[in-house]
């Protein structure tokens, strides 16, 4: 109980030494206020945000955006990952392809999404499952390509090819990779529904930001930075309590005995 | 084994076999013209000096790699591939650290037409005779290294391969534990009938536990092969009886005349 208190107070702590200094900040450093709002206002701007009803559906529509790339562009990517991982005509068909996509920055397919897909669901769905492809692709290939050589031996001398092979040994050994690849995934598609939702929506926590911005309200903004970074932070510690419940040994291994 | 090949024929046979592997562009020899014949329930030990072929002979058997030349055949079939008719554990106890112990031990049951009854029943036994009853389902990595081992061992020789080969199995554990491994295999082999192949660089090793030693030398060149004559079950105390020093000298001046 004690050591709790104390990891909690650790967490804590830097950010009460920030809210400190953002009022030391407001009072005594002459900034205009309109422009650096008090912690307390940005708390009050939360509240009417949630009392109003649009952050939870700012909320909802972001995380849909974000979920259902992460669910295609995840689903694509270790698909297609295992085959160019694993035959190598598929490698040097689309690897170079595929290197050349990741090397531009994911957002930057925004404004030309909107020309062709226009500002409905399907064009942010589009920029998300794009964000999300890259890095599962790139970690599944290169995790199933670099397995041990004595893992799939092993395996093949016991009796296992074709399907169990890949199901029941490959994959699994590339897991700790795949699931690498997917966690930097979450991080890039929460950039791109922001982005997305920033350059034209009519809901979502990226809408909320930009007409926040337009009206000139920094308190506004704030809030939504906040939920942002609440999101965020809530995203991966889900998902690794999610793989170490699903996948108990991966951390196992980390560990020394 | 269920099938009909008659008993006093050799069980493995290596003729003329020759394996080789690319070296810039040439084809340099690893193994030369081996011939070789191994009966049902024989413990053959395998030494030499590094580079002489020692694990490319196991692989080769194995069915990881193709020889160049040569055949070998299991109860007069050619192999060609990987199966389970070939058990093989190395020296990196490469266990499925997805899977607990049991499922380890089990994957090779697995992949055979056993009921979940007799997997079980096989698995129960083979955890009492390495030890681990009690950590069936832990994860591997959360053993030591002998208990990887012994692992392995029994996920290897749980659907009963006629052979059984081992590279360096035990060179990464400490000794006391190598003598314990030594008791474990050799019950293995004596439950079994299993013909194994025992790749060491550990003369002692390969004297206390195998009735036959392969002296390989360096570049596969010919290769000539000893008995052991003491007496089983040898107790480790043999090792410092005259006979076994002479002849480990012998083996040792053997292979350090090639280096």
């Amino acid at each position: 109980m004690k050591y709790k208190a104390q990891q909690f107070l650790k967490i804590c702590a830097p950010f009460a030494l920030m809210i400190f200094f953002w009022i030391i900040a407001n009072r005594y450093s002459g900034v205009n206020p309109a422009l650096l709002p008090t912690p307390l206002e940005v708390g009050n701007a939360l509240k009417e945000f949630a009392i109003s009803g649009n952050l939870l559906w700012d909320i909802l529509w972001s995380l849909r955006r974000a979920a259902l790339g992460l669910i295609f562009g995840g689903l694509l990517g270790l698909f297609i990952g295992t085959i160019t991982g694993r035959i190598n005509a598929f490698n040097w068909l689309f690897s170079p392809l595929f290197n050349g996509f990741r090397a531009l920055p994911p957002v930057a397919i925004v404004p030309l999404v909107i020309v062709w897909a226009g500002l409905g669901e399907s064009g942010k769905v589009f920029v998300t499952t794009w964000a999300a492809f890259f890095p599962v692709w790139l970690n599944t290939h290169s995790g199933v390509s670099s397995v041990d050589k004595g893992i799939i031996w092993a395996a093949r001398s016991l009796g296992a090819r074709g399907s169990r092979l890949l199901f029941g040994v490959t994959l699994p050994a590339a897991l700790s990779q795949i699931l690498v690849g997917f966690r930097l995934a979450i991080s890039t598609t929460l950039i791109c529904v922001i982005v997305a939702e920033m350059t034209g929506a009519y809901v979502g926590l990226g809408f909320r930001l930009q007409i926040s911005y337009l009206v000139f309200r920094v308190d506004r903004m704030l809030a939504c930075l906040v939920v942002l970074a609440i999101i965020g932070i809530c995203a991966d510690r889900l998902f690794s309590l999610v793989t170490t419940w699903l996948f108990p040994w991966i951390k196992l291994r980390h560990e020394p005995r | 084994m269920n099938d009909s090949y008659p008993a006093n024929k050799p069980l493995l046979v290596y003729d003329q076999l020759t394996v080789t592997y690319l070296s810039r562009g040439i084809r340099i020899a690893i193994l030369e013209s081996l011939s070789l014949k191994l009966e049902t329930g024989e413990f053959l030990a395998i030494v030499g000096p590094s580079g002489c072929g020692k694990s490319t002979l196991l692989n080769v058997t194995a069915g990881f790699k193709m020889p160049e030349s040569g055949t070998i055949r299991l109860k007069g079939k050619l192999i060609s591939k990987p199966s389970l008719q070939i058990g093989f554990v190395s020296q990196s106890y490469v266990l499925f650290e997805w899977l607990t112990v049991e499922d380890n031990i089990a994957f090779g049951l697995q992949s055979q037409k056993h009921s979940k009854k007799e997997i079980r029943q096989i698995v129960d036994n083979l955890l009492e005779v390495i030890g681990l009853t009690a950590q069936r389902a832990y994860y591997p990595a959360q053993l030591s290294g002998g208990m990887q081992q012994r692992v392995a061992l029994a996920r290897s020789i749980a659907s009963e391969p006629p052979v059984l080969l081992l590279d360096e199995p035990f060179s990464a554990l400490d000794s006391e534990t190598r003598i314990k491994m030594h008791e474990l295999l050799l019950r293995l082999w004596t439950d079994h009938n299993t013909t194994i192949l025992f790749v060491t660089h550990d003369i002692e090793e390969a004297l206390i536990l195998a009735d036959r030693v392969l002296m390989l030398e360096k570049n596969g060149k010919p290769v000539s092969t000893r008995d052991i004559p003491f007496i089983r079950p040898r107790p480790r105390s043999i090792i410092h009886t005259e006979q076994f020093q002479i002849m480990a000298g012998e083996i040792l001046s053997h292979y350090e005349t090639l280096t």
